[in-house]
């Protein structure tokens, strides 16, 4: 895939992209706890699913008891037993 | 997490149920206003649970119904809730403003002095200097000239080399570094006599320096001069030196001991008793009736705890637990061997540090009579008293005797 003339002079520069294209940064840490910084907005929660509006592709959450232990304007922490990380 | 925690208790927060077709669009106006949600969880088809704070709760109306969804309150929790609880109990406010003001003023006084680096020079004494200097216990903080006082206990106190005053909390730590004491040198150029310190008998005598005035097999007296300094010779005179000898003598040492006859044994009889104070600034408030314990013997075992926050704001009360054990003491009668050890030991303690040659030991009754041979050096130096020339010379003729 080819990246944009942006994200190339990025990366030759080695400034984080999530930064400055306002991309979403996801961590995931082991199976039960997932960060999503930078995004927009979000779309569905439930505790099978959550699914989150970001400036690229929305990132869903699939997984059991999912819960939103914080929500601020940049980041969502989520927990619970995670299934799948998926970009749509 | 546990402080985020303690912050939330301590400002205080609500818990909300958030009821719509669409409650997540609810989440998104908050996050967007920069309201802070936590633990959000989804209840049932219809409906979330949430933790906000109450700042935020205040602008949940307008996003409720912006959002379209309905806003419950569940629980609040937190601090100014419970203070809100209790507002109307003015005797409880009043206890805790009480409570809090007067831990803050006894925090403004020096209650403990601990001094600490002092060997030979009695901790009482230097607090009595720091008394009379100006730091003694149940005074204010700010009066403190903590270099006064350094200068003041330095010059009174001559065996302190070095002082730091510190003051943390309402303790004051002192640090003091003793003077090591002037080694007493004679000096080496300086014209001397030896003489004995000791009576004794001369074993071996070797005078580097000096005149011999005695030799091996004499018998000495304490003070007898040993090596004169002061030599005669017919061609230059008298002539003055710094006598230097090494000289072994023989001393007898003589103790009598007492054989114990009985041995005491101390056993706790089992009944105890207790006492126990609270000590308030100087005050002891007691917390039994009978202050007299009608034990003959008995052990007592003290505990003082201090009231203090942390390690260095200690405050002017005490708690003191004393407990007193009733002892049964029983007289046994000691078997000889074990009476005449102690008794040898007793006397043996005397001579410590000694070369021990020979020891005779005479037993009677109770009485132990030990008699220690001893090797070592009785010479010490002395200065010599010029105008009495002729009474040195006096001294060394009643040694050849």
């Amino acid at each position: 895939m080819k990246k944009s003339k942006k994200e190339r002079i990025l990366e030759m520069l080695d400034i984080p992209k999530e930064v400055v294209l306002d991309l979403p940064k996801v961590t995931i840490y082991n199976d039960n706890q997932v960060v999503v910084e930078n995004y927009s907005g979000l779309l569905e929660y439930t505790s099978e699913s959550i699914r989150l509006k970001t400036s690229g592709k929305s990132i869903s959450i699939r997984g059991l008891g999912l819960e939103l232990r914080t929500v601020t304007d940049i980041d969502v922490l989520v927990e619970g037993k995670i299934k799948a990380v998926e970009f749509i | 997490m546990f402080f985020i925690k303690l912050l939330n208790f301590i400002r205080g927060y609500v818990i909300i149920l958030i009821e719509g077709a669409f409650p997540e669009r609810f989440l998104n106006i908050c996050a967007r206003r920069s309201i802070y949600l936590w633990n959000v969880k989804r209840v049932d088809k219809l409906s979330l649970k949430a933790n906000v704070s109450i700042k935020g709760f205040r602008l949940m109306p307008e996003i409720a119904k912006k959002a379209r969804c309905r806003v419950r309150l569940k629980g609040k929790k937190g601090l100014p809730f419970i203070l809100h609880r209790h507002r109307k109990r003015k005797a409880f406010a009043a206890g805790a403003a009480i409570f809090i003001l007067t831990m803050l003023v006894l925090a403004q006084f020096i209650w403990v002095i601990d001094v600490k680096g002092n060997i030979n020079v009695n901790s009482e004494q230097i607090l009595q200097v720091l008394e009379q200097a100006g730091l003694k216990t149940g005074m204010p903080k700010g009066n403190i000239d903590e270099y006064a006082l350094q200068r003041q206990v330095m010059l009174d106190i001559d065996e302190i080399a070095w002082i730091s005053v510190q003051i943390k909390g309402t303790t004051a730590h002192v640090e003091v570094k003793e003077r090591e004491p002037k080694p007493e040198i004679f000096p080496k150029d300086k014209p001397c006599n030896i003489v004995a310190a000791k009576d004794g008998v001369i074993e071996s005598i070797d005078a580097v320096s000096g005149k011999r005035l005695v030799s091996a097999g004499d018998v000495v007296k304490q003070g007898q001069l040993l090596v004169s300094g002061a030599l005669d010779s017919n061609v230059e005179g008298v002539r003055y030196v710094h006598s230097e000898a090494s000289i072994s003598a023989r001393t007898w040492y003589e103790f009598s001991e007492e054989i114990p006859k009985y041995e005491e044994i101390k056993r706790r009889t089992g009944k105890s008793k207790s006492k126990h104070a609270i000590k308030i600034l100087n005050f002891y408030i007691k917390f039994f009736i009978n202050d007299r314990i009608s034990y003959a013997n008995y052990d007592r075992i003290s505990k003082v705890k201090k009231l203090s926050f942390g390690k260095s704001v200690v405050l002017p009360i005490s708690f003191h637990y004393d407990k007193y054990y009733e002892l049964e003491i029983e007289q046994k009668e000691m078997d000889r061997e074990t009476a005449l050890k102690i008794a040898e030991e007793n006397a043996f303690k005397k001579v410590k540090g000694k070369q021990i040659v020979k020891k005779d030991i005479e037993k009677s009754q109770d009485i132990l009579k030990i008699t220690y041979e001893c090797l070592e050096d009785i010479g010490v130096k002395q200065d010599i008293l010029k105008e009495e020339n002729t009474s040195d010379g006096e001294v060394s003729g009643s040694g050849n005797d």
